[in-house]
């Protein structure tokens, strides 16, 4: 509220024919206010024009030749930037009629004259504080730099004109500016408002006074119209992108994206997202401008919200099965190991994949929850495997990235383990390399304290992705996973020399390798030829559900016996 | 001649301009300006040639700078005219005239006098 308290003489415009009228007004209020004077509305309107952004208040008179008090109003009234600062109107009529019809054409208050000083002061000072309260509010609702409503007030006045028009249906267009922080470093702030305010005059151009027009965020516009079954907003999207050319900075990238045929039943807010989320798909495909929100759009959302609408109840009920992945061992020549894989089949929706939902509980934060849901599965699985004198292998089990945020993941992990006395050394962790740079820190801290307890540190995925050495020198890693990249990839001389160097560093650092989705035997004898340890993948085994992954387990200890 | 003395010689209500203004050197400050306000001249011109917008216009800006400097006898007969030509009625005006023309008069001869007597 510094614009309240800040001592700055606000100035006061004096719109008034009679010069000793003007001079008093004047003697009242100089000692407190910069004063401007005009001897009628026209001559006002133009001191308005050259100065609006100091003026915090006008004093009007009605009668005036040239242009009168009305007239002055009638023509404030019109333009947004005057429309704001406060009219007081000086009358010496006892016609309320007129004070009246002042009020209604959007003055704020009036005084009568003859003038009293105390009164005056009081009402252009009160009325001047309201106006800079309310302006504070104001700029809230509208973004500051183009005039458009802000993100909250877009939503309420998108609100009000869905539900005064149920009958009819609505678009709704988005636009946003790539790397507006940096373009602002690059070019200046001037150059980049003059961009924002460019877009804004297109958009406004283009949809006309009939639209409601928002910032979402600072580098976000969007705007909801009626449906107008001609407008192709891929087209407009191209012609806002050439229009960009000729702007302040013509090299800047736009995303679009655009929902067309909304109905008015449709809550402003759920539009938006929406919207939105064609945006993002706009912006991760690569040399992608435009998405539109459509139907097969809106399957792949709505089937979005459904898994993760139906994420809790499924836990509950116990959806999540956990299947076993054999991992061969090469020196054995007998299963080494197994990975846990979490498998999802809905009664609704059938068998929905792990690459599916996984990437949904990563980002809603749920996964942590089905990470330990499937450490504990394991655990209970291989206890009855102990306790049923079957034969058992170490297990691995995936804890995701976003796990990480968990205030006690690495002791979460430990009292599931002790809760079926499983020794630590039959339960492996798999770790991302993406979860180190997540948070450096904290996953080195996790990963330290699950290596001291006696659990395998198993590396998910290496080389996949941005790989870095650092991770292997940091982290206490028994053994490293090469992400199946390298097995779809077999064959290219660079790559034989990649692996060449991971197995000579692995090895250097006593890391086991495990090879991930062997599919063939070809690419199992490339891998025993480097000196693999172990070979997951479908040439061995798919993932198995418990009951036939230790019948897996027993044929194999029935056939070395 | 004494401000007072002024406001009492030409019907005006000093206490009044003394309470607003709270001081006399505010009032001398404003009071002289009255001799070039151009608003009694115009309803003059604006009666002679029957145009009773402008003349209406005048009236009430008369109106309100006697107000302003509390010249209550003028202003009583500003008041007076403002009304009979707000409802465009110009004879009635016309007839009314020498009245505020009295008052002016008076009240313009009184401000000349202080002013000539201010230092």
């Amino acid at each position: 509220m510094k614009e309240i308290t800040n001592t700055k003489k606000r100035t006061v415009l004096i719109v008034e024919d009679d010069l000793i009228n003007r001079e008093i007004l004047s003697a009242i209020l100089s000692d407190e206010y910069n004063i401007l004077q005009a001897e009628n509305g026209k001559a006002g309107l133009e001191i308005l024009e050259s100065s609006k952004k100091e003026i915090s208040l006008i004093l009007l008179d009605i009668q005036m030749p040239v242009m009168n008090g009305y007239e002055f109003l009638d023509k404030v009234k019109l333009i947004p930037s005057f429309r704001s600062i406060p009219i007081i109107i000086t009358t010496s009529s006892n016609a309320t009629d007129d004070e009246i019809k002042c009020l209604e054409n959007g003055a704020s208050d009036f005084v009568s004259k003859p003038y009293n000083p105390d009164i005056i002061l009081r009402r252009v000072g009160s009325m001047i504080r309201l106006r800079e309260a309310s302006s504070v509010i104001d700029r809230v609702e509208h973004d500051s730099i183009t005039g458009l409503y802000s993100r909250d007030f877009f939503f309420i006045n998108s609100e009000k004109v869905l539900s005064e028009s149920a009958e009819e249906k609505f678009d709704i267009f988005c636009c946003e500016i790539m790397s507006l922080k940096m373009l602002q470093d690059r070019h200046s702030k001037a150059k980049t408002e003059k961009l924002l305010i460019g877009i804004a005059k297109f958009l406004t151009d283009t949809f006309g006074s009939n639209s409601v027009y928002g910032k979402l965020s600072e580098s976000t516009f969007s705007v909801l119209t009626l449906h107008n079954s001609e407008e192709k907003y891929g087209d407009i999207s191209e012609a806002l992108r050439n229009a960009v050319k000729s702007m302040s900075i013509p090299d800047a990238v736009l995303h679009f994206s655009a929902y067309p045929c909304v109905d008015a039943d449709t809550p402003a807010h759920s539009l938006c997202n929406r919207v939105l989320t064609a945006l993002d798909e706009a912006k991760f495909q690569f040399g992608r401008q435009f998405a539109e929100f459509n139907d097969e759009f809106k399957d792949k959302y709505s089937r979005r919200h459904a898994i993760l609408g139906y994420m809790e109840t499924a836990i509950k009920e116990n959806q999540f099965e956990v299947y076993y992945q054999p991992k061969h061992s090469l020196k054995s020549n007998t299963t080494g190991g197994a990975e846990a894989l979490v498998r999802w089949t809905h009664p609704e929706l059938g068998f929905i994949s792990p690459g599916e939902f996984i990437p949904l509980f990563e980002s809603s934060g749920f996964i942590t929850e089905l990470d330990f849901y499937v450490a504990e599965r394991t655990c209970k699985d291989l206890r009855e495997q102990i306790d049923k004198g079957l034969p058992s292998v170490p297990v691995s089990c995936n804890i995701s990235r976003a796990d990480f945020s968990h205030p006690a993941l690495a002791e979460t992990i430990v009292k599931i383990a002790d809760k079926y006395s499983i020794p630590h050394k039959m339960l492996h962790i798999e770790v991302t390399e993406s979860a180190y740079t997540d948070n450096t820190e904290v996953f080195l801290d996790t990963v330290q304290k699950l290596h001291s307890a006696g659990f395998c540190i198993e590396l998910d995925d290496f080389g996949a992705g941005y790989s870095s050495l650092t991770v292997l020198s940091d982290l206490d890693i028994d053994i490293l996973k090469l992400d199946m990249y390298f097995a779809r990839n077999m064959g290219s001389p660079k790559q034989a020399l990649i692996l060449k160097h991971i197995f000579s560093i692995a090895q250097s650092l006593n890391m086991e390798i495990v090879a991930e989705g062997v599919e063939t035997k070809e690419q199992s004898d490339a891998f025993r030829s480097m000196g693999c340890d172990y070979i997951q993948g479908y040439y061995y085994s798919k993932p198995l559900p418990k009951a036939q992954f230790e019948e897996y387990l027993n044929k194999q200890t029935g056939e070395t016996l | 001649m004494t401000v007072a003395k002024c406001y009492s010689k030409i019907g005006g209500d000093y206490e009044n301009a003394i309470s607003r203004f709270r001081s006399e050197a505010l009032i001398k400050r404003f009071l002289p300006m009255f001799l070039n306000d151009p608003s009694f001249n115009e309803l003059t011109e604006a009666l002679e040639k029957g145009d009773v917008q402008p003349a209406f216009r005048a009236a009430h800006t008369l109106k309100g700078v006697s107000a302003n400097l509390s010249l209550a006898r003028l202003n009583a007969a500003a008041v007076e005219i403002t009304e009979m030509l707000r409802a465009e009625n110009l004879a009635e005006a016309k007839e009314y005239f020498p009245a505020v023309k009295e008052a002016y008069d008076i009240t313009l001869e009184a401000i000349e006098q202080l002013t000539h007597e201010m230092p």
